[in-house]
């Protein structure tokens, strides 16, 4: 395994944009819940910047808040 | 206290996303965006960048009332404008995009400069002994310029393309 499993640090990603929607697809499942810190690897830094990011997203109708 | 009110003398790069409502004929969509632009200038802010809206679905139907009935819209055109301001002004701006009845809905954020949309290059890479072996080579090459990973990068997708199709070719014979 990698030493760095946070998916925005490996990519250089600072900012994590709401509108950015193809990319908060990935850290949400089927029905449409934020994924855990444990499955995401994503670091804690990072796991609340994306929950935000998701949250905005879900406010603005880019993301469900529920689905299925 | 006193830190409170010396970022208020600072400027803060702020989005503005919004949807406007779709009743709206596109025609009429810049007549919006120059409001917005016109509020933004006429506070001293600097508009850095924006998209223009365009009408998309909505994850879900969003509510608004209109004086004495409720309407549901499923799609709006979503746009937004990023701009540099005085701190203390924004609740100005945002005092004055709730009195205007066009807007479904509209967030403001604070963000930073440079452009924030991320389009991945590496896409999802199956673990197959390619890829490993590619990562690998990707670790010495880690001094050199970051042009070049891209292009491994890239090779690394057509290389997981092309398995995929092998795969999927090779069931169809199969079948």
């Amino acid at each position: 395994m990698s030493k760095q499993d946070c998916y925005f640090k490996q990519n250089g990603i600072k900012y994590i944009d709401y509108k950015d929607t193809e990319l908060l697809k990935k850290f949400i499942n089927p029905h449409a819940r934020i994924l855990s810190k444990k499955k995401t690897g994503v670091s804690a830094e990072y796991q609340k910047k994306l929950a935000l990011a998701i949250k905005r997203a879900r406010f603005m109708a880019l993301l469900p808040y529920l689905s299925r | 206290m006193d830190e409170n009110f010396n970022l208020k003398d600072e400027n803060q790069i702020y989005e503005i996303g919004f949807h406007i409502l779709p009743s709206i004929p596109e025609e009429n969509l810049q007549l919006e965006i120059s409001k917005l632009e016109d509020l933004i200038t006429k506070k001293g802010g600097i508009i850095i960048s924006q998209e223009f809206p365009k009408l998309r679905n909505l994850a879900y139907e969003i509510r608004k009332r209109f004086e004495i009935k409720y309407l549901n819209f499923n799609k709006a055109y979503f746009g937004w404008i990023k701009f540099e301001i005085f701190r203390g002004l924004i609740t100005e701006i945002k005092k004055e995009i709730d009195v205007n009845s066009n807007i479904l809905r509209f967030i403001i954020v604070k963000t930073v400069k440079e452009n924030t949309i991320y389009t991945p290059k590496i896409l999802n890479i199956p673990k197959s002994p390619v890829s490993l072996e590619s990562q690998i080579s990707k670790d010495e090459n880690i001094n050199k310029e970051s042009s070049e990973s891209s292009e491994i990068s890239e090779e690394e997708i057509d290389k997981s393309i092309d398995e995929l199709l092998e795969d999927e070719n090779n069931k169809e014979k199969s079948d």
